[in-house]
C-alpha cells in the first residue's frame, strides 16, 4: 500500500525540517532555569537586545516572551537614562 | 523599611576623593533619618553614552539603601540641589542585591579576559570623539552575539538556512530519495501545476535520472542534485499512474 506511508510522511513533513520556510520555535532566553536576570546595570546583556542603532530589538526576532520583553524594555530605558547605553547611535 | 537602589552620576571634573565625600554626605542623610546603606559601589569614571551638560565622562556611584521614604526623599532633594550631580535614579526594589552588581562583575571579568582592550576602550575614549566611542559600543554589541546562541538570531537563522539543505538533505536524500519524492508531491501538488508543462517534457529523462540516482545512492552528490528532477518526475506520476512511484520506490 503505497498511499498510506505517503500520507503519514506528508503530515510529518509539515513539521519536519525539510520545509523551506519552517523555523523552529525558539524559547525565551529569560525564562527557565539558569536564565539571566534582567537588570538595568547589566549593560552587556542589554546591548545584546538593542540594534546597532540603539533601538530595542523586537521580540519576534529575539524570541523574548511578552512579559520579559516589557521588563527588558524598562531596563533598557533606565540604562539609557543613566547614559550607560545610548539613545541613538548615528 | 523598604529597600531602594540609587545610582547617581557626578561631574567628570571632580576628583575621586570628592566623589567619595559626596557619597559620604548622602549616606549621612540616610543614616540620620534612621536608614542604612547596605552597600556602596563606586563604578569609577565611566564614559557616558551621550553628553550630559557637556560632560563626556562621569563618576558613577551605586547605593543599596534600606531606609524610610522620607530619608530617600531628602537625599534626592539634596542630589537635585547639588551641582556636581548630573543625574540620579532611585528605584524601589523587592530585595537588595548581594555581592557585586552586574557592573562590577562585568568589569572584573573584562579585565581578566581582555584587559588591554577594556582599558583602551575606557581611557582612550576621552581624547577621541564620540564616534570612536560609539564604534566601541557597536563592537561590544557585536562581539557577544557571535559567542552566545541566545539573541543572535540572525546568525542562527543564516546558519540554519545554509546548513539544513547541505547537511540534512544530502545524507537523507541518498537512501530515501525514492520515498521523499512522493512525500513532496503531496505538498507540491498545488505548486506542481505550473511545473507540469516542464515536467511532461522532462519526464522521460528525469525518470531515467531518478532511477540512476536511486541505484547510485552511494554517491552522495547525485541524489541532492537529482532531487528536484525527481519531484518533477513524481508529480505527473501521482496524477497519471502510481506505476512511476512504484518504480522509484523499488529502486530505492
Amino acid at each position: 500500500m503505497p498511499p498510506a506511508p505517503k500520507q503519514r510522511r506528508g503530515g510529518g513533513g509539515g513539521g519536519g525540517g525539510r520545509r523551506p520556510f519552517f523555523r523552529r520555535r525558539k524559547t525565551c532566553p529569560f525564562s527557565g532555569r539558569g536564565a539571566p536576570k534582567i537588570d538595568y546595570k547589566d549593560v552587556r546583556l542589554l546591548q545584546r537586545y538593542t540594534s546597532e542603532r540603539g533601538k530595542i530589538m523586537p521580540s519576534r526576532i529575539t524570541a523574548v516572551s511578552t512579559k520579559m520583553q516589557r521588563k527588558l524594555a524598562k531596563a533598557i530605558k533606565r540604562a539609557r537614562y543613566l547614559a550607560l547605553i545610548p539613545y541613538l547611535v548615528k | 523599611m523598604p529597600f531602594y537602589e540609587n545610582v547617581f552620576i557626578a561631574r567628570q571634573d571632580i576628583s575621586t576623593p570628592q566623589v567619595e565625600s559626596l557619597a559620604d554626605d548622602f549616606t549621612k542623610i540616610i543614616e540620620d533619618q534612621g536608614g542604612t546603606v547596605a552597600k556602596r559601589e563606586y563604578w569609577g569614571l565611566r564614559g557616558l553614552a551621550y553628553r550630559i551638560k557637556k560632560n563626556r565622562k562621569a563618576h558613577y556611584v551605586l547605593f543599596n539603601i534600606d531606609a524610610p521614604a522620607e530619608a530617600v526623599h531628602e537625599m534626592e532633594r539634596q542630589m537635585r540641589l547639588h551641582e556636581d550631580v548630573l543625574r540620579y535614579l532611585t528605584l524601589r526594589v523587592d530585595e537588595l542585591e548581594e555581592g557585586p552588581s552586574a557592573m562590577m562583575q562585568r568589569r572584573g571579568g573584562r579585565e581578566d579576559r581582555e584587559g588591554r582592550e577594556g582599558r583602551a576602550g575606557r581611557e582612550g575614549r576621552e581624547g577621541r570623539e564620540g564616534r570612536e566611542g560609539r564604534e566601541g559600543h557597536e563592537g561590544r554589541a557585536g562581539r557577544p552575539r557571535r559567542d552566545e546562541p541566545q539573541a543572535p538570531q540572525k546568525h542562527a537563522r543564516a546558519e540554519k538556512g545554509t546548513d539544513r539543505p547541505a547537511k540534512t538533505e544530502a545524507p537523507d536524500a541518498a537512501p530515501k530519495s525514492g520515498d521523499d519524492a512522493p512525500a513532496d508531491t503531496a505538498g507540491d501538488k498545488a505548486a506542481g501545476k505550473a511545473g507540469d508543462m516542464a515536467a511532461g517534457k522532462t519526464k522521460a529523462t528525469a525518470k531515467a535520472k531518478a532511477e540512476d540516482s536511486g541505484r547510485g545512492a552511494a554517491a552522495r552528490k547525485k541524489p541532492a542534485k537529482a532531487k528536484p528532477e525527481g519531484d518533477d518526475d513524481a508529480k505527473p506520476s501521482a496524477k497519471a499512474a502510481s506505476a512511476d512511484e512504484d518504480e522509484t520506490k523499488g529502486d530505492a
